[in-house]
């Protein structure tokens, strides 16, 4: 895992502070910048650090979480979906306008869920795999047409509601504060950390992100592979729907996933894993989750003026990406 | 040689695109394009619509309520009615409304996403004799057919006026807003302030937005009670259905807040009025777009109608909620509402 | 000196993919074809005129994307780079002569800084330009809302009118994306400049290797999306008269559709920027001719997705 075939020639003696500050950073770079941030939000708004507050923001966060985790997998196996706002939404809207919130159809409701989430998952994984179109097109490729067909079954709008176990699960809480929501993120998370570093499929994951090719000739098939990430992460993206789904409860909304593909793929690198691929770290990605959701708590209660809020925004997002990815050094 | 082939590649495309396409259709100036036809000597007419948006059940009831009017109401004198869709985007908007002249209707009925984007087109199609109903937003213009809508501006004057009343003058109250950037958003906020303004113990928050969504409302309003838990009164704009829900959910209890005139609205009013639920309805009804279209067939067909329609914004009490209240139909309708039951339960269930 | 026969080498990957721009225009003449037959009214000089107009912005943008894409980076500042335009072009310029000129510099001058900050960024740290340009779009946007959160303020006539003259079939604005993409499809394909960019996106070690000059091509790539896409703006606020502060956004993804239509490739180093005109065109004309069929607007939605699948299923074929 610490395969870096990304770098060009670097002169250690010259930029040792630099490369220490940097190593440090990705190390322990989002611990860092969780620190910071909280200790900045205590300053400037303290509120936020209330634990019922704090409670809210990681049952919204779960659902960035789960979809980010996805991205993670796909990210390390050089990939990219910028679906998964679409899907996430479409997959809110079919389990409200199936179910209407009732009850028998609660099972259905979830299956069907997960079904669409793997099949537009499938769909981007053809398009990456046999028609060898670029992720990030082939994603966007998809999320026009997720969103059209959504917009198309809604006809505009979005009816129906949630059952009440979905309801639970968005909403409810355990021993009286923990949030379902996070404990199923937890769960996840948990999960795939453990398949990732220790089970085999994990270790041929990183390979075929590292080098396919190398990874063809060692026995691995990188299609395969690439083929399961892809249904894992369609899996992980109706479940998070499951969960908004029981968040919103009734009248879900066509436009509201709109920033889960970026928010993803920014928690993802503020996570620390690179563009490159063949490495990556899950539980950066989830610390990323929880500073991108508290950043936006946190400006949305300093109360700052709409625009001031984005170039906050898009300054940090760029500040955070620099500080693991430091400066270029080229000779 | 492939410098050859591009050279001959990119002669023949500009070619067609430049002297090719113009000659097909001769050196005729473009204003012999025959103008429309008379209304009175016209027997049907072709009927032009633009759906701005369909972000929210607001602006899809509009574009309905709509349909389901021209179908029953002019089924002997209106040919066929083309539906373009903008979905919010300022260009495509001005690109449906050229695409409807073109396409040669008699009267289009259009809804201008910012208040001058729309102004040269419209002046060039009532040139041409095309009727235009303009509605539902703003214009920065007079030159048009007939124009249907509610002050959006007096819209925040008076849902200002109905918090400051209720919090007795003083105390905090937070501003939620739509989508930021767009003309009714900044119109319904000066409104406001301008309300607001006059009470020196009035303390208003900054502004957030909840575009008009509920997912986002929810969330801007639990980051804003999280901040202040003391808020006293609140202003919005924007799904104050959803706010409510992020009160009830939190416990906590409630302040005065303007509804909009939603079937969710009234049904959570009902119930909870007696645990202190204080409200008034300030109307922005999406039946303008059935008034413009009543407004615009009279236009047509020669018969006498209003040009400048600026609807008094309706304001409803608890009194009325009889009236209002639907109560075994879906949430989301906005009441009033001209459609049949069973054509709001196809939409909104 | 350069080592001239490192880059020659990739002239052969350029005539192989030839071909992409070739099926984008056969399609687009197939489709203008068939809906010259189907839709009577499509044949109006009138519709035509329009949809010119119409498709000269987002061709404009395309072109910007294209130049991104071939030099191996992306931009999606591009929208947020209109909104601004208008904005600017509604409120800070003078309606006389010298006043409009003046305008004309400070929104080239502005556009240019952001493309240029767009490309620092990209060359000092190893920040991927997708997140680069996607944090410069709120930036920008972020700045527009603040100084001008409501649509208004006006154009000056003289500007707009000039810009928007029609005649017969033909715009200015018509004459502007012609004009501009001759000058392109030359810079390119002839100039030491474009067969550099070429080679930074095509492999971006053997590039360096090969004597380019990597940092200062990007800079000069991200300044032609950028100030390109202000010349987009220009067009869009002569047609509405007026500033909006949201314009730009969906005109960032349909110019990726668009140059990815026309045979631009994420990887870089490939297609030809002609093609992001034929990718732009066929766009307009679909959206026009589903508005001219009187085609239930739900969907509209289907076909711009459905489009880019099929574009780059086709394009991926072409490419065996």
């Amino acid at each position: 895992m610490e395969n870096s075939n990304h770098q060009y020639s670097e002169d250690k003696k010259k930029f040792n502070f630099q490369s220490f500050i940097i190593k440090l950073f990705q190390k322990g770079g989002v611990y860092i910048s969780l620190i910071i941030l909280l200790i900045i939000a205590g300053i400037l708004s303290p509120r936020l650090l209330e634990p019922r507050h704090l409670l809210f923001i990681l049952r919204i966060a779960s659902i960035l979480g789960i979809i980010s985790i996805g991205q993670t997998l796909l990210i390390i196996s050089r990939g990219i979906d910028l679906s998964v706002g679409a899907s996430v939404t479409l997959v809110v809207v079919l389990i409200c306008a199936i179910s209407m919130g009732d009850e028998r159809y609660t099972l259905r409701v979830i299956l069907i869920a997960l079904a669409t989430g793997v099949l537009i998952s499938m769909i981007n994984g053809l398009l990456v795999i046999k028609f060898r179109i670029s992720p990030l097109v082939g994603s966007l490729g998809v999320m026009s047409l997720v969103t059209g067909a959504t917009y198309l079954y809604t006809r505009g709008f979005a009816r129906g509601s949630v059952p009440e176990f979905i309801s639970f699960i968005g909403h409810g809480q355990i021993f009286g504060y923990i949030p379902v929501s996070l404990i199923l993120w937890a769960f996840i998370s948990i999960i795939i950390i453990y398949v990732l570093k220790r089970t085999s499929f994990g270790r041929y994951i990183f390979a075929c992100g590292a080098n396919p090719k190398a990874a063809y000739i060692a026995g691995i098939n990188p299609n395969k592979i690439l083929f399961y990430v892809y249904i894992i992460s369609g899996l992980l993206t109706a479940i998070a729907g499951i969960i908004w789904a029981g968040y919103l409860r009734s009248q879900p909304t066509l436009v509201g996933g709109e920033y889960y593909p970026l928010d993803s793929l920014t928690a993802v690198i503020i996570g620390g894993t690179t563009f490159a691929g063949g490495k990556g770290s899950i539980s950066g990605t989830i610390i990323g989750v929880i500073i991108i959701t508290l950043l936006s708590s946190l400006l949305n209660m300093l109360g700052l003026v709409h625009g001031v809020k984005l170039v906050f925004q898009g300054l940090i997002i760029m500040l955070m990406v620099f500080a693991y990815t430091g400066r270029k050094i080229i000779n | 040689m492939e410098s050859k082939i591009k050279l001959i590649l990119i002669s023949t495309l500009v070619l067609i695109f430049v002297a090719v396409i113009p000659a097909m259709y001769g050196c005729a100036p473009a204003a012999e394009e025959p103008a429309a036809e008379e209304p009175v000597v016209e027997e049907k007419f072709t009927v032009g619509y633009d759906i701005y948006w369909v972000g929210n059940a607001w602006s899809l009831q509009l574009a309905e309520e709509f349909k389901y009017a021209i179908q029953e109401g002019y089924p002997d004198v209106v040919e066929e009615v083309f539906y373009t869709s903008s979905d919010g985007d300022v260009s495509r908007n001005l690109a449906n409304f050229e695409d409807l002249v073109a396409k040669g209707c008699d009267i289009i009925f259009i809804t201008p996403i910012t208040p001058d984007n729309l102004v040269k087109s419209i002046n060039d199609a009532m040139d041409k004799g095309i009727k235009v109903v303009v509605f539902g937003s703003a214009i920065e213009s007079d030159n048009y057919t007939a124009f249907v809508n509610i002050s959006d501006y007096e819209w925040g004057v008076k849902s200002a006026e109905y918090i400051a009343e209720a919090i007795d003058g003083k105390g905090k109250v937070a501003m939620i807003n739509g989508i930021a950037g767009t003309g009714a958003a900044v119109d319904t906020y000066e409104g406001a302030m301008s309300v607001f303004e006059q009470y020196p113990d009035i303390n208003t928050l900054p502004e957030v937005y909840g575009d008009w969504d509920s997912s986002k409302t929810k969330i801007v309003m639990q980051d804003l009670l999280a901040a202040h838990p003391d808020i006293d009164g609140i202003w919005t704009f924007s799904e104050p259905g959803s706010i409510i829900e992020v009160y009830i959910e939190n416990n906590l209890p409630f302040v005065p807040i303007p509804f909009h005139g939603e079937n969710r609205e009234m049904k959570l009013w009902k119930q909870y009025k007696d645990k202190g639920l204080e409200s008034q309805v300030v109307g922005k009804p999406s039946t303008m777009s059935v008034d413009a279209l009543h407004i615009g067939m009279a236009a047509l067909m020669g018969e006498p109608y209003e040009k400048e329609n600026m609807l008094p914004v309706a304001i409803y009490t608890y009194d009325d909620i009889d009236d209002l209240i639907l109560p075994d139909l879906p949430d989301r309708i906005r009441v009033p509402t001209y459609l049949p039951e069973d054509k709001l339960r196809e939409l909104f269930e | 000196m350069t080592s001239n026969s490192a880059i020659s080498g990739l002239n052969l990957k350029k005539i192989n993919s030839y071909s992409s721009v070739i099926y984008t225009y056969i399609f687009l003449i197939v489709v203008f074809i068939i809906f010259y037959i189907f839709f009577p009214v499509y044949r109006s000089p009138a519709n035509i005129s329009n949809l010119l107009i119409q498709i000269a912005p987002l061709a404009i943008v395309a072109l910007s994307q294209a130049v991104v894409l071939v030099g191996g980076g992306v931009d999606l500042s591009v929208g947020a780079v209109i909104s601004l335009t208008t904005i600017i072009a509604a409120n800070l310029m003078g309606t006389s002569a010298t006043g409009i000129i003046l305008g004309l510099v400070l929104i080239f001058s502005i556009a240019s800084l952001v493309g240029f900050i767009n490309a620092v960024i990209c060359n000092e740290t190893h920040i991927p330009p997708l997140i680069v340009t996607l944090a410069m779009s709120y930036v920008v946007q972020g700045i527009v809302l603040w100084y001008r959160a409501t649509p208004g303020g006006s154009v000056p006539r003289s500007l707009s009118n000039i810009i928007i003259y029609r005649f017969n079939v033909l715009s200015i604005p018509i004459i502007i994306v012609v004009i501009i993409y001759i000058v392109f499809a030359f810079i390119m394909s002839r100039s030491v400049f474009g067969l550099h960019t070429y080679a930074v996106g095509g492999n971006e070690l053997y590039a360096r290797m090969a004597g380019v000059n990597i940092k200062k091509i990007r800079i000069g790539n991200y300044i032609i999306s950028t100030v390109l896409a202000s010349v987009a703006g220009i067009v869009l606020a002569s047609r509405i008269g007026s500033g909006a502060p949201l314009i730009g956004s969906p005109y960032t993804l349909d110019s990726l559709t668009a140059a990815i239509i026309g045979g631009m490739t994420f990887a870089g180093g490939e297609g030809f920027v002609i093609g992001a005109l034929g990718g732009a065109a066929i766009i307009g004309m679909i959206n026009n001719a589903l508005n001219m069929s009187g085609v239930d607007p739900f969907y509209q939605y289907i076909f711009s997705g459905g489009l880019l699948i099929l574009a780059m299923i086709i394009n991926s074929f072409r490419r065996r």
